[in-house]
C-alpha cells in the first residue's frame, strides 16, 4: 500500500535521522550503547540475530509447527506412495471392474473408483503432482519476482519505466485465456503447468518487492552503507535483499496454495494434468460425473486438498510471526 | 487531469499492440495448424484438402504478413470469421458478452457490498469472536477450490434443495422474465463473488487497522469527536483509498477468471465460447475474445486510476 501515509516514512524525521547516521559514520564513533534498565542489563545474554531469533519465534508457535508436521506428513504419504501401495498389495491404474463404486472400507480406506482402483492409493499418487505444482509455482515465482522487483525498485528511472510496461501488459493480459492458448499444444506435466502459471503470476510479488526495496533504499543504513563506499551489488544483496526474505517467504506461502489450486482449475477445464496419471485436480474433475453413485469420490480429494491448503496458511502464518512479528495487525 | 486521462489513452494503444502481439505469436507456435489437427484422422480428408482449407484462411503466408492482415482487419472492426461455425467472431463474442459483463459486474458488487463492510467490522472488532469467527471462514472457504465450492453448491443448493436452477442464464421460455434471470443470476455471482469477498475483507481489515493507529485519529479522539464521527469522518475516508486501488485488479481477475464459473454453472458468457473454442483450436475466436477482454480490462484500469484524484485529493498528476 502507499507507503508515504506511514509514520515511519516521515520525510524530516528520516532525513534528521540520516544527518545523524552521516555524523557518527563520519567521526568512526561506534553508535551509543542502549540505555537499559540495571536488571535488565544482567539477564542479557548473547544477542541474537534476526535469524536466530525468528527461527525461535516459529519453533515456539506450537500451531505453525503442527501445521509443518502435517505437510510433512502428507508429502512423505505423497512420495511413499508406492512403498504404500505395494504395502498394501494394490497398484495405482491397477483395475478391477468387479469391484467399482466399493465404499471406503477396511481393504479400500477411500473406497474405489469406476474402474475399480484403489481410491486411497490414487489420491496418495494425486499429492505428488499436487505437491510438485505448488513449490514449483513458488519457487518459480520467487526466481522472477525477486530480482526483478529489486532492480526495478532499486535502480529506478529506465529499468522501473521497463518494469512498469512489464507489469502493465501483465496485468491486462486475460491469463486464463493465455493459458487456454498455451495448453492447447503444450502436453501438461507438473513442469510445464508450474513455469506457465508461474510465468504468469509473478506481478503480485514483484511489485511488493519493488516497493519494499522504494522504502528500504530511502533507510538510515543505506545510506551509511554507500557512504562507506559499498557498490550498488554489495547493496543490494547485501543490505536491501535479506530484509525482504521475511516478505518473500510469506508471499511464496501463498503462491504454493495459488499453484495448488491453479491445478485443479486447469484440470477442471481440460487443460491440466491427463489421466491415467492422478491428480487431485483430475480427480475432483472426474468425480463430478459419479456424484450421486460415488459421492466420496468427490470428497476425498477435496478434503486431500482442503489440509494441505490450509495447513500452508496455517504454516505461513506462523513464518509471518515469526519474521515479521509487526505485520501481525 | 484532462491531459493525464488522454495520456493514459495514448498508453493503452501500443499496450494493446504487444498485447495482440503476444497473443498471436502463441497461437502461431501451435505446431499443427487448427484443420491438421482436426483433419488428421479423417480418412475423407487429403493433405491437399487440409493444404486448400489452409490456404483459404491465410495459413499459408508468413507470420509478419499473417499479423499485419489481422490487426488490420480488427483496426477496421472485423475480428474475422470463426473456423468452423463461419459465423463472424465479433457477433459471436457480442451475443455472449452481456452474459459475462453481467455475472461479473455482480461478482464484483458483492464482493465490494459484502467484503468491505465485514472488513470494517472485523477492525473494529479486532480480536473479537466476531472477527475471529469471520476470518476463520475465510481461511476456511478458500482453502477449496472455487469451482468446486461452486460445484457442491449447485448440488446441494441447485439439486438437493431445489432453491436454484442448476444453470444457464434463464429458463427456457422465459427470455424477458427478470425474476428468473436473477434466480439464475444469484448462485453463480455469489460463489464467484465469494473470492473478491474475502481478498477485500483482508485488505479493508489491515487497512483500517493501519489507519487506526495514526496520529490524526488520536489528535481527533483528543479535541473530543465521538467514535461515529472518527469512524466514519476519519478511518473511513482514508481506509477506502487501497479499496479503490485494488479495483482495477479485482476486475482483471474476475473478467479474467470469469471462464472457469461460466463452466461451472453453464452460463453462456465469453470464457465458455473459448473454452469450446479451444478444443477445436479455433483460434479466431480465442484471440478475438483475448483482445476484447484485455480492452475491457484496460478501460477498467484507466477508470480506476483517474477517479484517484477525485477519491484522494492529495493524488496529484503531473
Amino acid at each position: 500500500m502507499a507507503p508515504s501515509g506511514r509514520l515511519s516514512d516521515n520525510p524530516a524525521a528520516a532525513s534528521r535521522r540520516g544527518e545523524a547516521m552521516r555524523e557518527f559514520v563520519a567521526d568512526g564513533v561506534a553508535p551509543p550503547p542502549t540505555l537499559l534498565d540495571e536488571g535488565q542489563v544482567r539477564v542479557a545474554g548473547p544477542s541474537r540475530g534476526f535469524w536466530s531469533a525468528s527461527l525461535r519465534r516459529l519453533l515456539r508457535n506450537r500451531l505453525a509447527m503442527a501445521a509443518l508436521l502435517l505437510l510433512l506428513c502428507l508429502t512423505a504419504a505423497s512420495f511413499c506412495a508406492p512403498l504404500i501401495a505395494r504395502a498394501m498389495g494394490l497398484e495405482r491404474d491397477a483395475m478391477d471392474l468387479l469391484n467399482r463404486y466399493q465404499p471406503p472400507s477396511l481393504a479400500h480406506p477411500f473406497g474405489t473408483d469406476e474402474f475399480g482402483r484403489d481410491y486411497f492409493i490414487r489420491v496418495l499418487y494425486g499429492g505428488q503432482v499436487s505437491i510438485m505444482m505448488g513449490l514449483g509455482v513458488a519457487v518459480i515465482i520467487l526466481l522472477i519476482a525477486f530480482p526483478l522487483g529489486l532492480f526495478a525498485g532499486y535502480y529506478g528511472g529506465f529499468v522501473d519505466d521497463a518494469f512498469n510496461w512489464v507489469v502493465q501488459i501483465m496485468v491486462t493480459t486475460p491469463v486464463l485465456f493465455a493459458l487456454i492458448l498455451i495448453t492447447s499444444w503444450l502436453v501438461p506435466s507438473p513442469l510445464t503447468l508450474a513455469v506457465i502459471i508461474g510465468v504468469f503470476g509473478w506481478v503480485g510479488n514483484a511489485r511488493q518487492s519493488r516497493g519494499l526495496t522504494l522504502q528500504i533504499k530511502r533507510s538510515d543504513y543505506v545510506l551509511a552503507a554507500r557512504t562507506l563506499g559499498a557498490s550498488n551489488g554489495r547493496i543490494m544483496f547485501r543490505h536491501i535483499m535479506p530484509n525482504q526474505v521475511s516478505l518473500m517467504l510469506i508471499l511464496a506461502g501463498f503462491d504454493v496454495v495459488a499453484g495448488v489450486l491453479a491445478e485443479t482449475g486447469l484440470s477442471f477445464l481440460g487443460l491440466g494434468i491427463r489421466p491415467p496419471i492422478p491428480s487431485w485436480g483430475n480427480m475432483l474433475t472426474n468425480s463430478r460425473d459419479y456424484i450421486f453413485r460415488a459421492p466420496y469420490l468427490l470428497v476425498f480429494p477435496g478434503l486431500a486438498i482442503g489440509t494441505l491448503v490450509f495447513g500452508v496458511y496455517l504454516f505461513t502464518d506462523g513464518l509471518r510471526d515469526a519474521f515479521d512479528p509487526g505485520l501481525r495487525e | 487531469m484532462g491531459r493525464y486521462a488522454v495520456r493514459r489513452v495514448l498508453q493503452a494503444i501500443p499496450l494493446l499492440l504487444i498485447i495482440s502481439i503476444i497473443g498471436f505469436l502463441l497461437y502461431n507456435l501451435v505446431p499443427n495448424s487448427p484443420f491438421q489437427a482436426q483433419l488428421a484422422l479423417d480418412p475423407n480428408a487429403s493433405p491437399e484438402d487440409i493444404a486448400r482449407l489452409e490456404a483459404r484462411y491465410g495459413l499459408d503466408r508468413p507470420l509478419h504478413e499473417r499479423y499485419l492482415v489481422w490487426i488490420g482487419n480488427i483496426l477496421r472492426g472485423d475480428f474475422g470469421r470463426s473456423y468452423f461455425t463461419k459465423q463472424p467472431v465479433l457477433q459471436m463474442i457480442m451475443e455472449r458478452l452481456p452474459n459475462t459483463l453481467l455475472l461479473t459486474g455482480s461478482a464484483f458488487l458483492i464482493s465490494l457490498v459484502v467484503g468491505v463492510p465485514l472488513g470494517i467490522l472485523c477492525a473494529m472488532k479486532r480480536n473479537s469472536a466476531v472477527d475471529n469467527g469471520i476470518r476463520a471462514f475465510a481461511v476456511f472457504i478458500t482453502s477449496f477450490p472455487s469451482w468446486w465450492i461452486g460445484f457442491i453448491a449447485i448440488i446441494v443448493l441447485g439439486g438437493t434443495l431445489r432453491w436454484f436452477p442448476q444453470g444457464q442464464a434463464y429458463s427456457v421460455g422465459k427470455e424477458g422474465d427478470l425474476l428468473d434471470r436473477l434466480h439464475h443470476l444469484a448462485l453463480p455471482a455469489l460463489i464467484f463473488g465469494l473470492d473478491g469477498c474475502i481478498g477485500y475483507l483482508r485488505i479493508m481489515r489491515s487497512q483500517t487497522l493501519e489507519t487506526l493507529r495514526q496520529d490524526y485519529i488520536r489528535t481527533a479522539y483528543a479535541k473530543g469527536l465521538g467514535g461515529r464521527t472518527v469512524s466514519r469522518g476519519h478511518v473511513l475516508r482514508n481506509a477506502i483509498l487501497p479499496v479503490w486501488t485494488g479495483l482495477g485488479g479485482l476486475l482483471a481477475g474476475l473478467l479474467g477468471g470469469a471462464a472457469l464459473f461460466e463452466v461451472v454453472f453453464s452460463w453462456p458468457g465469453v470464457g465458455s465460447l473459448v473454452l469450446e473454442a479451444a478444443q477445436k483450436r479455433d483460434f479466431p475466436v480465442i484471440l478475438a475474445s483475448l483482445m476484447i477482454t484485455a480492452f475491457l480490462i484496460l478501460v477498467g484500469y484507466i477508470i480506476v486510476d483517474i477517479g484517484y484524484a477525485w477519491i484522494d485529493p492529495r493524488v496529484r498528476f503531473d
